[in-house]
């Protein structure tokens, strides 16, 4: 299957400042977080992407499209969410909506029954009908949502969709692009700093610092430890199931937060922990593989970018 | 396309009917009317006295020339001038631009749309202007001054609003300066210098319409030729409506052109 966006070696200088250097990146479908602190030339490759800025040399496609000249029928085909809070004075929500709509080339009226249909998807209700100037902060996001999937785009760049909501609207949220992306086939990237949220829904990771791509990769990949282990969380005392554990050759550790540590296949250790934890009479609290944390990929990543 | 550009062109005019817009709209249409009734019945009776032995053509070329600088001048610069000349910076400051370019041809259709919703915004306070003030004025033969000052309108405004559309897509973040300055410089200035350079000017042709059209003597004394005819030049009025009808499609070419080889979005964010 070709990649959704295949870049090589793209470089963007603003000036003497250099935003993307040599940047080869290849993107499949699913949802894709990318990743980077500020200044790493994220904003500038979602620029890129979209024919917004000019490379200053490279090549790449995506959707089969060519970058820079092409961008026509790219700007057609992807939704874009910018990080920006932008929104059209003097309008309602639904006119908001629908002026876009048409503005990706959707006749008036059809439009319009978009419009209605996506902020209900988006979960504006009678807010539709007010002027966007009104709107809080968690509704601006939902409306820049739903201008970004008026048009049914086959992919869609999110910038910081989640900053702003409270913890239960970021998890609707974070539900409405799980649904887009494995009910409706949209393939899906994400830009945030909120890694939480990108290791709850992202298939891939790509993690960019000081305009170099540092990690490129999917996700179940880069949480698996280099070592198999079990994570074990006990409900009372740990030093006899310590023991227990030990005894039978297995080595153990335990860290400061108390999470006991056992080296070797997650699947066998399960069954040998639980039946240890009932012998000796401790109950489970939680029983997980061990993977490596998204803050410790992403704060690797950024350190070595980081080296000189 | 043609769909883009409507959708922009009727959104601008649904943004433009707010309080402060339509108070703009009213001073443009009003302000030439109450200049013309200002000059029209507070001159003072020793004046007005004085005007009566002058003769009939003169008050005609007086009337036609505050007209010509009220209405197809200052109305139509002026209304030109606030509401093409922002296309792009209006959107910038509200960081809506990358919004609407990332549709497809959006940034074209907000251009073109902008453009004729301020096209069609200013002439219709100037058409008002012109049909209070004509009356008033007792100009004789109002219905020519009319017809003239109408066809003049309609040819500024589309010129302008390109010239300024086209200024204010060049350098964006300072438009309204180097629409101001172009305006005072080119249109005011280099207008009166009689040389070539002034064929350049948008004024050079209204100017020469205005002649032709309300059919002004440009002699001086005794008949002999003055110094306004160099100014006019001797071009057949055809040649300056071409002129001024090539003009607007010419400019947004060349504005859509701009922005085309532009990166506005890099520098309207600050992120990288």
């Amino acid at each position: 299957m070709a990649a959704l966006i295949d870049i090589v070696e793209i470089t963007k200088d603003y000036g003497r400042f250099r935003a993307l250097d040599c940047v080869s990146l290849q993107v499949e479908s699913g949802i894709t977080g990318l990743l980077g602190p500020n200044g790493a030339g994220k904003t500038t490759l979602i620029k890129v992407l979209l024919g917004l800025v000019k490379t200053s040399s490279g090549r790449g496609r995506l959707l089969n499209y060519e970058l820079g000249s092409q961008y026509r029928e790219i700007r057609a085909n992807v939704g874009y969410m910018p990080e920006d809070d932008c929104f059209l004075h003097g309008m309602t929500g639904v006119e908001c909506v629908q002026f876009v709509a048409q503005l990706s080339r959707i006749p008036e009226i059809e439009a319009l029954r978009r419009s209605h249909e996506i902020l209900d998807f988006c979960g504006l209700a009678q807010e539709r009908y007010r002027t966007v100037e009104t709107y809080s902060t968690g509704m601006r996001q939902k409306l820049r949502f739903a201008q970004a999937i008026v048009h049914d785009p086959p992919v869609l760049i999110l910038d910081e969709p989640t900053s702003g909501l409270d913890p239960e609207e970021r998890v609707i949220m974070l539900n409405r692009i799980r649904v887009l992306a494995r009910d409706h086939g949209k393939a899906v990237l994400i830009c945030t700093h909120i890694l939480p949220d990108v290791q709850s829904i992202s298939d891939s990771v790509v993690i960019l610092a000081r305009g170099r791509v540092q990690v490129a990769e999917r996700l179940s990949e880069l949480s698996r430890p280099a070592e198999p282990a079990l994570e074990v969380r006990l409900l009372g005392s740990p030093e006899r199931f310590t023991d227990v554990i030990r005894g039978s050759g297995v080595p153990i550790e335990s860290r400061s937060d108390g999470t006991l540590v056992l080296r070797g296949a997650p699947e066998e250790l399960a069954t040998q922990a639980w039946q240890v934890a009932e012998q000796v009479g401790v109950g489970v609290r939680s029983l997980t593989a061990s993977r490596n944390s998204l803050e410790e990929i992403f704060l690797n990543a950024v350190r070595e970018g980081g080296k000189p | 396309m043609i769909g883009n550009v409507a959708a922009v062109f009727l959104f601008e005019w649904k943004r433009a009917l707010t309080l402060p817009r339509m108070a703009w709209w009213a001073v443009l249409a009003l302000f030439p009317v109450f200049i013309v009734g200002v000059i029209r019945f507070t001159m003072p009776d020793e004046a007005r006295r004085a005007m009566n032995p002058i003769p009939a053509e003169q008050i005609w070329n007086f009337w036609a020339a505050m007209f010509y600088a009220l209405i197809p001048m200052l109305v139509s610069m002026l209304g030109t001038l606030l509401w093409a000349t922002p296309a792009i910076s209006a959107e910038l400051e509200r960081r809506s631009w990358v919004y609407l370019t990332v549709r497809p041809n959006g940034g074209t259709a907000v251009l073109l749309g902008k453009y004729l919703a301020a096209v069609t915004w200013v002439i219709p306070p100037a058409l008002i202007g012109l049909t209070i003030g004509v009356p008033l004025a007792d100009t004789g033969d109002g219905w020519r001054m009319w017809w003239a000052m109408v066809r003049l309108v309609c040819l500024s405004c589309p010129a302008y609003g390109a010239i300024y559309l086209m200024l204010g897509t060049l350098l964006p973040r300072r438009a309204l300066v180097l629409a101001v300055a172009y305006t005072l410089i080119f249109e005011l200035v280099i207008r009166f210098i009689p040389a070539v350079i002034n064929k350049l000017t948008v004024q050079f042709r209204l100017q020469a319409l205005l002649v032709e059209w309300c059919n002004l003597s440009l002699a001086g004394p005794g008949g002999r030729p003055s110094g306004v005819q160099a100014l006019i030049g001797d071009e057949p009025a055809w040649q300056h409506v071409s002129i001024l009808l090539l003009l607007p499609p010419v400019l947004l070419l060349i504005a859509v052109a701009i922005l085309r080889w532009s990166e506005f979005s890099a520098s309207a964010e600050s992120d990288v």
